[in-house]
């Protein structure tokens, strides 16, 4: 595997779980609002 | 443009550490409240009266240990948090007063939540599944303390709004986000006030 294939990959699984925090948090707050 | 090939691997290595750490965090923050439960449940929290201090002329009095003011206590579960009021943003800090709600010394329902678990802020109503009807929960609230008993637990769905309705009688309210890791239902915890003392 080349290099920049590598580099490729991390920064999809970089953007995955950074994608999958921000969801979570979104997730949370949205079903704790006003109401039960 | 060309980047010479040492110097990607080298950031491909960082960017590697960075990844895989942020991996273990995303696996291993769910369990982490259970592992600190293991640890410290044993560790006392007592509904006690606050102990005044005197200190000498000139300083202001200050409570002995307990506890911090507006603050909410579950011995059974060795829990004890400073309860937040505000707006809806004081939920990632911890224990929130849902401010249309009643207050202990108005009388009525004062509804305290929680976030089960999140990875932003704080989980601090985790455990609450482990308390029991008859469970004692102590709140302080304006250097009072309120004590309650736990006569109600359920599980609703989150439009059941009913259950942050006021109430004739004076009733503390918990509810958090049921089952673990999922906000389909909510977790509801109703005590009555047996004791108001200073």
């Amino acid at each position: 595997m080349k290099e920049w294939h590598r580099t490729i990959i991390l920064l999809i699984l970089l953007g995955i779980a950074i994608g999958f925090l921000v969801w979570s948090r979104q997730a949370t707050d949205t079903n704790f609002g006003g109401s039960l | 443009m060309h980047i010479p090939k040492l110097r990607l691997r080298t950031f491909n290595n960082s960017l590697t550490v960075v990844v895989v750490l942020l991996a273990l965090y995303i696996a291993a923050a769910p369990f982490l409240p259970q592992i600190t439960w293991w640890l410290r449940h044993d560790a006392p929290v007592q509904l006690l009266p606050k102990k005044r201090v005197t200190l000498p002329e000139g300083t202001q009095a200050q409570t002995s240990s307990h506890p911090k003011t507006d603050s909410l206590l579950i011995p059974g579960i060795s829990f004890e948090e400073l309860v937040h009021t505000g707006g809806k943003r004081a939920l990632s800090m911890g224990v929130w007063r849902l401010p249309y709600t009643s207050t202990p010394d108005k009388g009525g329902n004062t509804v305290l939540v929680g976030h089960r678990f999140t990875y932003a802020g704080s989980a601090v109503f985790y455990h609450l599944d482990k308390v029991k009807e008859g469970d004692r929960l102590g709140l302080y609230w304006q250097d009072k303390l309120y004590t309650y008993e736990v006569f109600n637990i359920r599980t609703v769905t989150p439009d059941e709004v009913s259950v942050e309705a006021n109430t004739t009688e004076p009733r503390l309210t918990l509810y958090t986000c049921t089952p673990l890791w999922s906000t389909t239902h909510r977790l509801v915890i109703q005590a009555r006030l047996i004791e108001e003392g200073l």
